[in-house]
């Protein structure tokens, strides 16, 4: 399962990175000069870009913001905290989702274990063969921070790391937008305009 | 070691798109090979003899047996409404697989999101969170009446949850299985996708399931 959510969000980021084009490679290019250049504004490094956040699917509960994280700079960085206005929720936390390995099944190696291939279309019929389970448990973590190495992209993207609102103080509808102040180690606090969509 | 990290990132993209199809999906006709995500469990789980309280019913919850309609396919999963990630992701992909089977498929398929989390939810935000992703006819709201009564329709799964412990009205964490698992008409759960599964391989699997389980239709 973690696989899954890697490869969701490796693919967020490859995207990402094909998206900017030569833009993000030049950056990169020049990442193994040390990082002693700590005069370098890191602050002009952080990019926040596609910002959205779910519509609420009911009128009570928490929402998820999601979003790329791109260090254009030459110094590492970190995100280190989230936070909304009051009159949006209660809280933000950054969280990551992850498989919890809490109850023991036979044959669990990770989550492509649970693939099977099959003869195509209707001829073929559905293998029974894999018996396998994975215990499949999925929980969110709160993580204290998280790296934006220079010249990388890091993805919010669902089924991995997303700003969890915590207590909305009314649902999130289409059309609207969400403040949020994202802080970093060294950029300090960058501001943020979510848009909500439906998915 | 720079260019090697971008040349994985865009094997990666490409096995990624290619793996998911994205939106623009012309071509599962055309293969040969359909991946197949998920398993079947076993020994077979019944769970036809156990029951929920559907909320999706006029004007009271009625009691639900755990099948799907003659030749039809019953989807349930476990979640709890106060998920704000992978819960409205998962619908979201069931909703977009129940697009893809066009009408007639998804006419045969129902689907019942069933809470793990007695306390915060109840009937009525349980219907009003599908009907956000489903047509009314598609859907069961079920929510088990006391937690000895969710707990044994969970093990008859195969599936878990755990509920951080917590003071009574602060806030709480929960932990529950990711899996989608497709029930048929005489309450054999016939297959589990695991979480992440996207609506495409969604629909592939609740097409071969429908042929399979019900080859005279």
């Amino acid at each position: 399962m973690k696989t899954t959510t890697r490869a969701r969000t490796l693919v967020a980021a490859t995207a990402t990175v094909l998206a900017l084009g030569g833009g993000l490679a030049a950056c990169g290019s020049d990442s193994d000069s040390d990082s002693s250049s700590a005069t370098t504004t890191a602050t002009a490094g952080i990019t926040v870009t596609d910002a959205w956040a779910r519509e609420s699917a009911s009128s009570t509960g928490n929402g998820a913001v999601y979003f790329t994280i791109t260090n254009g700079g030459t110094t590492d960085d970190e995100l280190t905290g989230a936070s909304v206005p009051s009159d949006v929720a209660k809280d933000a936390q950054v969280h990551e989702t992850v498989e919890s390995s809490g109850t023991t099944m036979s044959g669990t190696s990770g989550g492509m274990s649970s693939e099977t291939t099959m003869a195509g279309g209707m001829s073929g019929g559905m293998s029974s063969e894999t018996t396998m389970a994975g215990s499949g448990m999925m929980t969110m973590q709160e993580v204290a921070s998280v790296p934006v190495p220079a010249g990388e992209s890091v993805s919010f993207a669902p089924g991995g790391y997303h700003v969890m609102l915590m207590e909305l103080a009314k649902p999130l509808e289409v059309g609207s937008s969400v403040p949020l102040t994202l802080t970093f180690a060294k950029a300090g606090e960058v501001q943020v305009t979510a848009e909500v969509r439906a998915s | 070691m720079k260019r090697i990290a971008i040349a994985c990132l865009a094997l990666v993209g490409l096995l990624g798109l290619a793996g998911c199809g994205s939106s623009s999906s012309s071509d599962s006709t055309t293969a040969t090979t359909v991946q197949v995500k998920g398993y079947h469990p076993e020994p077979v789980r019944k769970v036809a003899r156990y029951t929920l309280s559907d909320y999706a019913t006029d004007p009271a919850p009625q009691t639900f047996p755990l099948k799907a309609e003659p030749n039809g396919l019953l989807l349930v999963y476990f979640g709890y409404l106060s998920c704000p990630d992978i819960c409205p992701l998962t619908m979201g992909d069931t909703a977009a697989a129940l697009e893809e089977l066009g009408p007639d498929a998804a006419s045969r398929v129902q689907v019942a999101f069933t809470t793990v989390d007695l306390e915060r939810d109840t009937g009525p935000k349980i219907v009003e969170y599908m009907e956000h992703f489903f047509a009314p006819e598609q859907i069961h709201a079920l929510r088990a009446d006391t937690d000895e009564q969710l707990r044994s329709v969970v093990y008859q799964f195969g599936a878990s949850f755990s509920i951080e412990s917590h003071e009574p009205g602060s806030f709480y964490g929960v932990a529950h299985s990711g899996n989608t698992y497709a029930v048929d008409d005489k309450g054999n759960v016939v297959w589990a996708w695991p979480f992440g599964t996207t609506g495409e391989e969604l629909a592939a699997g609740i097409r071969t399931l429908l042929a399979q389980t019900y080859p005279a239709t």
